[in-house]
């Protein structure tokens, strides 16, 4: 995956706001890389950008070669919302089994597939709930079963455990590297929480307030599998911590500009 | 328990109203004025028995049962279109808001002129009672939805009518089924309307002659037979909704306690 030259201009009433200045990123195939900066720098307009919901100003983004324009090219992508993009009218199983339905899978490998998908995420004993009888962890869950159901090479995580507490968040995270690993996804997830980032990533990206740039980007070279619960106390933590957290920071303090033009 | 008390006085309080009727008729108040229930009790078993209310209880039920699916159908479709095409909304929103606002009742005498005093221009009545109701409650819910329900539909794949039928529209079911528990009773009151005015057949019809022949047991009776029509179609709107919005959380709570 590759973002090249992308910018992005909102209007708001008369004013014009540029969001994002001019990225260049490139996503190898299977990397987990992680977008983090502060609100409003335009990393969740990344996600929205490659995913087809928000059109690019300037610039192009490919995906496994091909050029994305718009909603109905991202066969290949996976996406995971901050909240509340399961259709509640449906269980859990017909949520996962919705974009297959939508490809013409035939009813034996949907469930089949199905099956296979809430085991993954360990939700097999929610499969006929509906969506309001999760808890927020395993709403979660059920999103990315539902995302990495259609096998996408790549999926797409918009700040996913935001809205969780801490200790589902942190289980999450676990499990999300599991799920990395065994399926070998490329993954690009957008946080705003540096330990997180470094947490997950082999690379993470430091965007600056808007509009944002690249202000850095790091290879985050702790060993896998990563213990997430004592991610503090890994070799290798302190350091690529104390490398972006300085960068984050003045980000932070910097006072909130998405430049108007 | 206490359901069970709950049900034991509430029969109570309907014995006693009765009771009280049954009393007054005749000692308080003259019975040709009120009628009561022993009279209407013996007038509804013998209209039953004689065949003689079928008639006009099919032709209430077949206007019913005819128009309101056609109105809720041809409102749901409307809604839908301008929700979706703003033009469309741009184009037609002030002539509906305007027609709205005038009380549907007041096309009876005119459908009657236009239909006939058959049933076809009960129908038509209804249709448009329920048009409106419906019509209005869809195109609202699709005002309020959140589009990026669309948006994630079609990156799981969706594709046009997969994504009215299986996304919009389940997701503004409640909007909908609100129009058509709204519009129920006021479909029936559409009907009988239009029967008061002329008709054929019709249980407005047969209250309206019970009325000019002073007989309020007949009319009594023909009022038991709307009661009973406008609760089976209210019990059948509740089933609908219940199945309908299964997946909301207060009809899950609604279903337990039941």
């Amino acid at each position: 995956m590759e973002i090249r030259g992308v910018t992005k201009r909102f209007r708001v009433g008369k004013q014009h706001i540029e969001a994002l200045g001019h990225i260049d990123l490139r996503v190898p195939p299977g990397c987990f890389l992680s977008i983090v900066g502060p609100s409003g720098c335009g990393k969740s307009t990344i996600i929205k950008m490659i995913a087809g919901f928000v059109s690019a100003t300037t610039g192009e983004i490919y995906v496994q070669g091909r050029r994305m324009q718009g909603i109905a090219d991202n066969s290949g992508i996976g996406y995971v919302a901050q909240d509340n993009q399961l259709f509640p009218w449906l269980t859990t199983s017909a949520n996962v089994a919705f974009p297959l339905e939508s490809r013409g899978w035939p009813l034996r490998q949907r469930r089949e597939r199905v099956a296979e998908m809430l085991a993954l995420v360990g939700l097999s004993d929610a499969a006929d709930k509906y969506i309001h009888q999760l808890s927020g962890g395993m709403k979660k869950r059920a999103a990315i079963a539902q995302a990495l159901s259609y096998d996408p090479a790549i999926l797409l995580m918009d700040e996913p455990f935001g809205s969780l507490d801490s200790q589902t968040r942190m289980i999450l995270q676990r499990e999300l590297q599991k799920i990395w690993q065994r399926t070998g996804k490329t993954i690009l997830f957008v946080t705003h929480d540096l330990v997180e980032a470094i947490a997950l990533s082999d690379v993470a990206v430091v965007l600056s307030s808007g509009p944002g740039i690249i202000k850095a980007q790091l290879d985050v070279t702790l060993a896998r599998p990563r213990d997430i619960f004592n991610i503090h106390i890994q070799p290798g933590f302190a350091e690529a911590y104390q490398t972006l957290w300085p960068l984050l920071h003045d980000e932070l303090e910097a006072p909130s500009t998405a430049r108007q033009l | 328990m206490h359901r069970l008390i709950v049900w034991i006085m509430r029969g109570l309080l309907g014995a006693v109203v009765v009771v009280l009727w049954e009393w007054t008729s005749g000692n308080w108040i003259e019975a040709w004025l009120i009628s009561s229930p022993l009279r209407i009790g013996g007038r509804l078993s013998a209209v039953v028995v004689s065949g003689e209310i079928w008639p006009h209880v099919i032709a209430t039920v077949s206007a019913v049962a005819v128009g309101f699916p056609l109105g809720v159908i041809f409102g749901i479709m409307l809604g839908y279109l301008m929700g979706r095409y703003r033009l469309l909304a741009e184009l037609l929103g002030p002539y509906l808001m305007g027609l709205y606002g005038i009380p549907k009742v007041g096309f009876a005498p005119l459908f009657i002129i236009w239909f006939g005093i058959g049933i076809s221009s009960k129908i038509a009545l209804v249709v448009l009672i329920s048009f409106f109701f419906n019509f209005f409650n869809t195109y609202a819910g699709i005002r309020h939805m959140n589009e990026d329900i669309i948006r994630y539909a079609q990156l799981l794949g969706a594709k046009g009518s997969r994504i009215t039928l299986k996304v919009i529209l389940p997701a503004i079911s409640p909007y909908i089924m609100t129009g058509i528990r709204s519009s129920v009773p006021l479909a029936v009151i559409g009907v009988v309307t239009g029967e008061f005015i002329a008709a054929t057949a019709g249980l407005g019809l047969y209250v309206r002659q019970a009325v000019g022949l002073l007989d309020m047991t007949g009319t009594f009776v023909g009022m038991i037979f709307l009661f009973f029509l406008v609760a089976i179609l209210n019990d059948l709107t509740e089933r609908l909704e219940r199945r309908v919005l299964k997946w909301m959380p207060e009809h899950e709570a609604v279903a337990q306690s039941a």
